[in-house]
């Protein structure tokens, strides 16, 4: 094929050619521009952090170019155009692709955006050449045995970097503030029991990024918590039965109920209470593959069937492991049900730059009891609420879940069943007792036993 | 040297004719020159001041009368007789003192600044006379028999660089005329109040000839003149020529305080006066030739437009970041060595350099040795100074202006300031105020720094007192880029008056030497570009600035910072610090956001107070920290340890930095 064919230029876009690189460098170009090429030929080298790769004339014809040796060009925008004449137009490039990495980006005078700003910056930075270990660092490197190469073109190594490479628990402590607030911040870690053998797993990527971010919570916030007690006939099994899933309840109601309580869904900084102005609610579920915390962004604004909806992608997505970065980021408020392993009461941490959490635990029954009750947990930073609001914030939505859980009809028994004792039909007779209808003052109708209706 | 005659071709008529009447015609016209520009003056058509020559006229013509192409001229601020004398560019002088684009400097310069081709004047007593002096020495270099003429005035017998000058030209044997118009008055101060001694006592002092003569005895006058000029053509050596004169007019305007009764007894010996008395036709028709031409002169300069309007002035906004290229830097020479090896190279490849300073020739070669052998090498191209720190940058003037690349050499760093003038007045002034008639390609070394215990006065670091002049360059070298290549490059552009600051302890420090591991080395893409040592794989925790000598200490800190506090820094090591490329600077602090200036000299007002302004106002708020370090305001002791307590150095750096 030859671009003679449409007439118009072919125009050559960088391939994305790995996850971790936005762009790539241009190693050189194998052609000068104005060369007539043939289709399948080498145009230039890339290279991207991992591999250099080139790149090949979709087309015949002239290739023409703007893009000097050495220059970082975004994946995704034009490295070039082919076509017969050698005189095409460039076209304008979509701002957004323009945005990208530009070999010379043009310093505004006013204020920088700090985190753009560096982030351009980072993208220019070429990779790190050799290494370097400080004091510190190579004082840790030997004492734990730890090979050198494995840090092999990271340029600078500090502490903190073989730290987070160590198997824990170190014996070591990092004393001072951490001077840079790109870096982990610094970790006081405990010495191990004296005398006893010990084996050493090192600690997953996901799970130092998931450290980071609680930890950066628990430091900014004054965490506290308020426990509600809600009575329950079962809610989950309701829900089940109603087809319904109780997470995204859980959300539809939280988020909601976010608009009321605003200061649960905000962060507290430099002395100031921040308001987010979106409600993104976390979801934190682990189903033996990571704990992970999906958001579901505008919660406050989508239907419950919506939110349903979005849920079981994410599970999905989850199981796969498919999860995209950008629907782990931007939560607002989390919630977290450990309900499925049983667990009644606990504390949940709140994440980083998020001011509460709300914990859902597991139902529990008496024995041969059909009224149990559940736990609502709410942590909050008591920088920015109180124990008031945020036990208002519970008792609002308790009854909204009571609701739901009497809408969808409470506990449901095969045969008729006395609604106070929850005895069945069977169990009345054998007895000798039995079953009356009764018409609430709230005009819902039931069924009492003459026991209870006795007692009553 | 005006072919224009306005008399000669008419028959003589009462006795006056020929080249006579010539020189007469010229000296009614610089006076009617001088009298309309007094007129247009009270009519507030003129800037500034004007210095008239009436009563003096004669100097300049007869001094004209025997000059030939290729002679040059400087004068000083009573220049506008020797001017029309020399060029007869009545029309260029009228107009480049009314301001206009049509003036000789395009309105520049004005009434003190006049240049034309073999003309120049400044308005600084006795700075032009170490400039002749450099011109007379390249014209010596020449095979012709050109001069150069300086003319200064009595008054300017009380500067010292004029006698710096008169003991090069008689020591070198320079052809240079020194041509005295001693009018008895410096401004208002009568001579005697001032002088000691007698005037040519002091050429005569330093074994140059003089000659006498005055403006009363004109055909004298034209005589003396023309044994000076021929003495000077022939000898190729200096003469003195004192010419006793009498201001008629002001100094410049309204600030005469001479007895009226003196004045008026020298109006009426005043030989332009008594010249038109006793030839009154051909005087009147010489002084209604002269009117004429002046008033068309002054017609032509009004309907001309100002001066060009001044350039948009620079924003100072940094609209490209720069693009940094690693560095190959192998380890080599000692910077002293590579420093000399760089002048050899290049007095090879261009024989219009010359070294000028003191103590520079061999055996000797230099208080540090960056000269040595070279005079050997190259005979006749490099010269030992007196210690005369004024005229080394003079005599450097005058050849640049020559169109040679001399390379002077001030031995400490501290004695710039003998210097000055010539840089600051004279240097940087010539390309604007001459309207890019003339370059000055003028390098000047020198050593700055301390921690060698030299003292008060042999140890500073004074650059910040030579930055942001306006056509200059100031340049700091250092051991992170090869300072060969960096004269390579400087003598393939230079184009301007140049400041290259070396340092004393850098001498010895090897090029490329040692350096940390993990930071990798990088320049912009300036000829002599910014340094960068760049902490790889992290951001920087720290951005610190820091130029010349002072880069080994910064880079100890810097290291001993990483190792044992475990902070990254990254060192931005700028060449050219005026002009200042503020890119490879904030483009660091963008990612820092924390700032360290680092340098040897006195801190107020200097380099790192101006990069912090310049950040600020280009950036404000990138900065979260900011900090400079400099030397104490405190005269620098003699004393070992208290001088290395004094100045800055690693350990203030890296206490500064935690």
């Amino acid at each position: 094929m030859s671009c003679k064919d449409k007439g118009e230029p072919v125009l050559v876009y960088l391939p994305k050619e790995n996850n971790n690189d936005e762009s790539a460098r241009l190693l050189a170009w194998r052609v000068a521009a104005g060369t007539r090429v043939t289709a399948g030929q080498a145009l230039a080298e890339f290279e991207t952090s991992k591999t250099t790769f080139e790149l090949y004339a979709p087309v015949e014809g002239i290739v023409q170019y703007r893009h000097r040796d050495g220059d970082e060009i975004a994946v995704g925008s034009l490295v070039c155009l082919v076509s017969e004449d050698g005189r095409a137009a460039f076209p304008e490039e979509p701002p957004k692709k323009a945005a990208a990495v530009q070999t010379t980006p043009p310093v505004v005078a006013a204020a920088p955006q700090p985190g753009l700003a560096v982030g351009a910056f980072m993208s220019r930075e070429p990779v790190a050449q050799g290494r370097r270990f400080s004091a510190r660092a190579r004082e840790l490197l030997s004492r734990h045995g730890l090979d050198p190469e494995q840090f092999a073109k990271r340029g600078l190594v500090r502490a903190q970097d073989v730290l987070a490479c160590l198997p824990v628990p170190a014996e070591a402590t990092i004393p001072g503030e951490a001077r840079s607030q790109k870096g982990p911040q610094n970790t006081r870690i405990l010495g191990p029991a004296a005398g006893v053998p010990y084996r050493t797993e090192q600690i997953s990527r996901s799970k130092r990024l998931e450290i980071a971010f609680l930890r950066s919570g628990s430091q900014h916030t004054l965490p506290s918590a308020v426990t509600l007690t809600c009575p329950t006939r079962g809610l989950r099994a309701a829900a089940e039965r109603a087809g319904m899933s109780l997470s995204a309840v859980l959300v539809y109601e939280a988020g909601r109920l976010l608009q009321k309580f605003p200061a649960f869904s905000s962060f507290f900084a430099d002395d100031c209470h921040h308001f987010y102005q979106e409600v993104n609610i976390a979801l934190a579920f682990d189903a033996g593959q990571g704990l992970k915390t999906p958001v579901l962004r505008r919660a406050d604004a989508k239907s419950l069937q919506e939110l349903e909806g979005e849920l079981r992608e994410l599970m999905v997505q989850y199981l796969n492991d498919e999860l995209a970065v950008e629907s782990l980021a931007g939560g607002t408020f989390t919630i977290t049900d450990l309900a499925q392993e049983g667990a009644a009461f606990f504390s949940p941490l709140i994440n980083q730059g998020q001011s509460a959490i709300l914990g859902v635990g597991a139902e529990l029954f008496a024995p041969e009891q059909s009224q149990g009750w559940f736990h609502l947990i709410l942590a909050f930073d008591h920088q920015l609420s109180n124990g008031r609001e945020a036990t208002q914030f519970l008792v609002e939505l308790r009854r909204r879940l009571l609701a739901y859980e009497q809408a969808w009809g409470g506990v449901h028994r095969e045969e008729p069943f006395c609604q106070h004792c929850e005895r069945t039909l069977s169990t009345l007779r054998e007895i000798k007792a039995h079953l009356v209808e009764e018409v609430r003052p709230d005009g819902a109708k039931g069924q009492v036993c003459s026991l209870c209706l006795r007692g009553l | 040297m005006s072919e224009e005659a306005t008399i000669a071709d008419e028959e003589p008529r009462g006795g006056v004719a020929g080249p006579l009447a010539e020189h007469y015609a010229k000296a009614v016209l610089i006076r009617q020159v001088e009298q309309t520009l007094l007129d247009l003056f009270a009519k507030g058509e003129l800037f500034g001041t004007v210095h008239t020559c009436i009563g003096q006229e004669w100097t300049g013509v007869a001094v004209a009368a025997h000059l030939r192409r290729g002679d040059v001229v400087f004068s000083n601020h009573r220049c506008h007789g020797h001017y029309v004398a020399i060029t007869d560019d009545v029309e260029g002088l009228v107009a480049e003192i009314m301001g206009r684009q049509s003036g000789v400097c395009g309105g520049r310069g004005g009434s003190q600044h006049l240049c034309a081709e073999g003309f120049f004047s400044n308005g600084v007593q006795g700075g032009m006379t170490p400039v002749a002096a450099g011109m007379a020495l390249a014209l010596k270099r020449s095979s012709n028999d050109n001069i150069a003429v300086a003319f200064i005035g009595d008054g300017t017998l009380g500067e010292g660089a004029l006698y710096e000058s008169l003991n090069i030209a008689s020591r070198w044997q320079l052809p240079v005329l020194i041509v005295l118009e001693n009018n008895l008055y410096a401004q208002s101060t009568f001579q005697p109040q001032t002088l000691a001694g007698g005037i040519l006592a002091r050429p005569a002092a330093f074994g140059i000839p003089t000659l006498e003569a005055n403006t009363w005895q004109p055909e004298d006058l034209l005589d003396k003149t023309l044994q000076a000029v021929e003495q000077v053509r022939r000898t190729r050596g200096p003469c003195f020529l004192r010419v006793d004169t009498y201001r008629l007019m002001a100094h410049s305007k309204g600030d005469d305080t001479r007895d009226p009764q003196e004045v008026q007894r020298h109006w009426q010996r005043d030989p332009i006066s008594v010249f038109l008395e006793a030839h009154a036709a051909d005087g009147a028709k010489m002084q209604r030739t002269a009117l004429e031409r002046v008033a068309a002169a002054v017609e032509a300069a009004r309907r001309a437009p100002f001066t060009a309007p001044l350039p948009e002035p620079p924003t100072g906004a940094v609209d490209q970041l720069p693009q940094w290229r690693p560095a190959e830097l192998p380890a080599g020479d000692r910077v002293v060595n590579c420093i000399h090896d760089a002048l050899r190279r290049n007095m090879e490849r261009d024989q219009r350099i010359v070294l000028i300073g003191e103590d520079i020739e061999g055996p000797y070669g230099g208080a540090f040795k960056v000269t040595k052998n070279l005079s050997a090498e190259f005979p006749g191209r490099v010269f030992n100074t007196p210690i005369s720190e004024a005229a080394i940058a003079g005599l450097g003037n005058g050849l640049a202006l020559a169109g040679l690349r001399p390379v002077c050499e001030i031995m400490f760093g501290d004695f710039l300031t003998l210097a000055a003038d010539q840089f600051i007045n004279h240097a940087a002034k010539f390309r604007y105020m001459y309207n890019n008639q003339v370059q000055v390609p003028l390098i000047i070394r020198t050593p700055m720094g301390g921690k060698r215990g030299y003292g008060a006065t042999h140890s500073q670091s004074l650059e910040k007192h030579f930055l942001g002049l306006p056509d200059t360059q100031v340049l700091a070298i250092h051991h992170r880029f090869d300072p060969g290549v960096f004269y390579d490059r400087l003598f393939a552009g230079v184009d301007r008056p140049t400041l290259v600051i070396e340092n004393k302890l850098l001498y010895g420090v090897r090029v490329g030497g040692d350096r940390s591991d993990g930071f990798a080395l990088e320049y912009t893409s300036d000829p002599l570009p910014t340094t960068r040592l760049r902490p790889e794989g992290v951001l920087p925790d720290l951005t610190i600035v820091c130029y010349g000598g002072m880069l080994p200490d910064v880079e100890k800190a810097v290291d001993a910072l990483f190792e044992e506090h475990e902070i990254a820094c990254e060192i931005i090591c700028p060449m050219r610090l005026y002009p200042l490329d503020l890119g490879p600077i904030l483009e660091s602090v963008l990612k820092s956001r924390r700032l360290l200036l680092v340098e040897e000299g006195l801190g107020f007002a200097a380099f790192g107070a101006e990069v912090a302004a310049q950040i600020l106002e280009q950036a404000p708020g990138a900065i979260e920290v900011m900090a400079r370090i400099a030397s104490p305001e405190h005269p620098i002791p003699s004393c070992g340890p208290l001088e290395k307590e004094l100045l800055p150095g690693e350990k203030q750096i890296i206490q500064r930095a935690r």
